[in-house]
């Protein structure tokens, strides 16, 4: 093993250091061996950089009642791996974060990642960038409207930087398992030397077969090429040969359609993601195929291990070579933050299975027949106040019972009861741990159902 | 003379009674105009008084408008919310059946404002004839707010209420799927892969003991 080789190793062993350090409660991990689904590892070249994981991660834009507030989730991902778009595989680590923003009305959505790839042999680094926006337009009838701006910077060493900003468009649908989406679109981008415009469609289909997800996408691409030619201008008279050329710029049409199937398996411990792909193009663009595998190991609710290897096909009308890629890395997502309007939690939901509740927890204490006490625990406060349809929607101040304990003063009767609990004059929101019901007035309250 | 003190005692029996029932009629309304302004308290009470007239329970309807004006939303806008619910408890009865239960109708007003379709409430009630349905339909409203989509919840719903699944399931099914959605799982992959946890789960177990499960209570260890 070369020293340069060892570097990437190196840096995984780094992340799995972090791993520890960052290790929740047994508990807490068993809750989350569903694996979280990332954008590409490494640097990946796909055409549409982010707006497919928008497509498939941002919830349906449902009818349900509109909601205030966003959720922002940050990520940071460290690892190594090996690199190859047409040059000689090497070494690299790799360092990336991504941030995704979701409205709680799911309408709009808004992921900017970036990736660096330093390759141990000083030759120098790979990068890009992404900033992709999706935005939804109400359901009528199942279908909806999809608008999908990105941006995005690329750098391979060697091969220059190239910029890509793309909008796209369609109508998508969504009916129980099924979901589609058809988006047409263009794109303006920079080679490196000149600018250079593109259009495109694709379709996307995607069936979920109890936890398994089958898509199928179909793209077509349209740009012109240029390219410098000399012609010979010679001509004879009189037998004598006068020599010449004439340089000139042929612009030709280049087109080519690509498909792709990929299947996601979640198993017990580890999520799998298998990519089939092929291209086919004209007289002036090759034919490629390619395979992608990615499997994603959840080691806890906020830290996962992701390795990927495969290789991914050129993208022609950016001048950006196929490679292969094989990575390990170490993804850190933490808490997902809420905005104006979506007030933050008090605090993790109790009914942790297989442990005792952790933090704030409201439970139901049997008192007379047919009557219950209702107790809030986990809550360090000086002022707990509960409002509800057993309270005529009046503030009540729960009383103190210890250091953060507190008890509604009155017994409630059985029945599906809406409620609301606020923490030292903040601002009002279900009770954690309760389900939750949408409000025609201000969000969220939280449904009590004692039956 | 017997007789006409027996009729005086059960004159002021009837009287009581209907005073009684009475003053608890006025409870609500009598809340609801202390805290409307008097249009409002006329929308409220005539869709009330519709409600009552149809046998629906009117407590829900009255908390609705005592919620709105503890949000400070406007006149109209209570108005409005408070019709709109009673139109879908009137929907959730005709899905779920005359004889549903107070918590049954508001927990299926609420599915049916996610856009639920009264055919779920009723294929809900279908596999639980016997049983209170109140718990399915909130599980699925809650489940549905987390981001599924509301065929596939409706389906999952089904799919455990059909399956006889003890009553803790579907609770279990709501606090898995929000933290596995929480972790960046896809909402539809989320249900799916815990309803099949469960089921698994609940073919191993002996159908006398699915039956005789108790109801949870909310937070309970």
């Amino acid at each position: 093993m070369t020293p340069g080789s060892r570097r990437p190793l190196a840096a995984a062993a780094c992340a799995a250091a972090l791993a520890a350090v960052s290790a929740l409660p047994a508990g807490a991990a068993a809750q989350a061996l569903f694996p979280v689904r990332p954008p590409d590892l490494l640097l990946g070249t796909r055409r549409d950089l982010g707006t497919r994981e928008i497509h498939g991660a941002a919830p349906s834009a449902e009818r349900r009642a509109p909601s205030p507030g966003f959720t922002l989730r940050p990520a940071l991902q460290l690892g190594g791996g090996t690199l190859s778009f047409g040059a000689p595989a090497g070494a690299a680590m790799t360092v990336g974060g991504d941030v995704r923003l979701e409205s709680a009305s799911a309408r709009f959505a808004l992921v900017a990642d970036t990736r660096l790839a330093r390759f141990v042999d000083a030759a120098g680094s790979s990068s890009r960038s992404t900033v992709s926006a999706l935005a939804r337009s109400g359901s009528v009838f199942g279908l909806h409207g999809e608008l999908l701006g990105a941006a995005s910077a690329l750098s391979h060493r060697g091969y220059g930087a190239t910029r890509r900003y793309e909008l796209r468009g369609g109508p998508a649908a969504e009916r129980g398992p099924y979901s589609a989406a058809l988006r047409t679109g263009a794109a303006r981008v920079w080679t490196g030397q000149a600018w250079r415009s593109v259009t495109g469609s694709d379709l996307y289909l995607q069936r979920a077969v109890a936890a398994t997800v089958l898509s199928v996408s179909a793209a077509y691409t349209l740009f012109r090429d240029s390219a410098n030619a000399r012609q010979d201008t010679s001509y004879v008279v009189a037998g004598y040969t006068f020599r010449g050329t004439q340089d000139r710029v042929a612009v030709r049409r280049r087109r080519y359609t690509d498909v792709e199937t990929a299947l996601r398996i979640p198993a017990r411990r580890v999520a799998l993601e298998l990519a089939l792909g092929l291209r086919r193009g004209d007289s002036a663009t090759e034919g490629e195929r390619w395979v992608r595998l990615r499997g994603v190991a959840p080691l806890s609710s906020q830290l996962a291990l992701v390795g990927e290897l495969g290789r991914q096909p050129a993208v022609p009308e950016q001048l950006v070579p196929s490679g292969r890629f094989a990575a390990l890395a170490m993804r850190l997502t933490p808490a997902a933050r809420r905005g104006r309007g979506a007030p933050p939690p008090i605090g993790r939901p109790s009914g942790m299975e297989g442990g005792a509740p952790v933090g704030p927890t409201l439970t139901l204490v049997a008192g007379a027949p047919g009557e219950w006490q209702v107790r809030v625990t986990g809550v360090a406060a000086s002022r707990v106040e509960i409002m509800g349809d057993f309270t005529d929607w009046t503030p009540v101040a729960l009383e103190r019972t210890g250091p953060d304990a507190w008890s509604f003063p009155r017994a409630v009767a059985a029945g599906a009861h809406r409620l609301v609990l606020r923490v030292d004059g903040g601002v009002w929101q279900p009770p954690p741990g309760l389900p939750t019901g949408a409000d025609e007035f201000a969000g969220e309250v939280g449904v009590l159902l004692i039956e | 003379m017997r007789c006409a003190r027996l009729a005086r005692m059960a004159g002021w029996a009837i009287a009581a009674l209907l005073g009684g029932a009475t003053a608890g009629a006025q409870a609500p309304d009598a809340r609801l105009a202390e805290r409307l302004d008097r249009e409002t308290y006329q929308a409220v009470l005539a869709v009330l008084d519709s409600a009552r007239a149809d046998g629906l329970p009117v407590g829900a309807l009255a908390q609705k408008a005592l919620e709105g004006a503890s949000r400070g939303a406007t006149g109209p806008r209570i108005a409005t919310a408070v019709g709109a619910l009673g139109a879908r408890m009137r929907v959730a009865r005709t899905a779920l059946g005359a004889q549903s239960s107070e918590a049954e109708l508001v927990a299926g007003a609420g599915a049916l404002y996610l856009g639920v379709a009264p055919t779920t409430l009723t294929r809900l009630r279908r596999s639980q004839p016997e049983g209170s349905v109140a718990l399915p339909l909130v599980v699925l409203s809650d489940v549905i707010g987390h981001g599924v989509q509301r065929d596939t919840a409706a389906s999952a719903i089904i799919t455990l209420a059909e399956a006889k699944v003890p009553a803790e399931a579907f609770s279990r099914l709501r606090t898995a799927v929000a933290e596995d959605i929480r972790a960046g799982a896809a909402p539809a992959a989320a249900v799916s892969m815990r309803v099949r946890g469960i089921l698994v789960g609940a073919e191993s177990e002996p159908t006398t003991r699915r039956a005789a499960s108790p109801l949870p209570r909310p937070g309970s260890p």
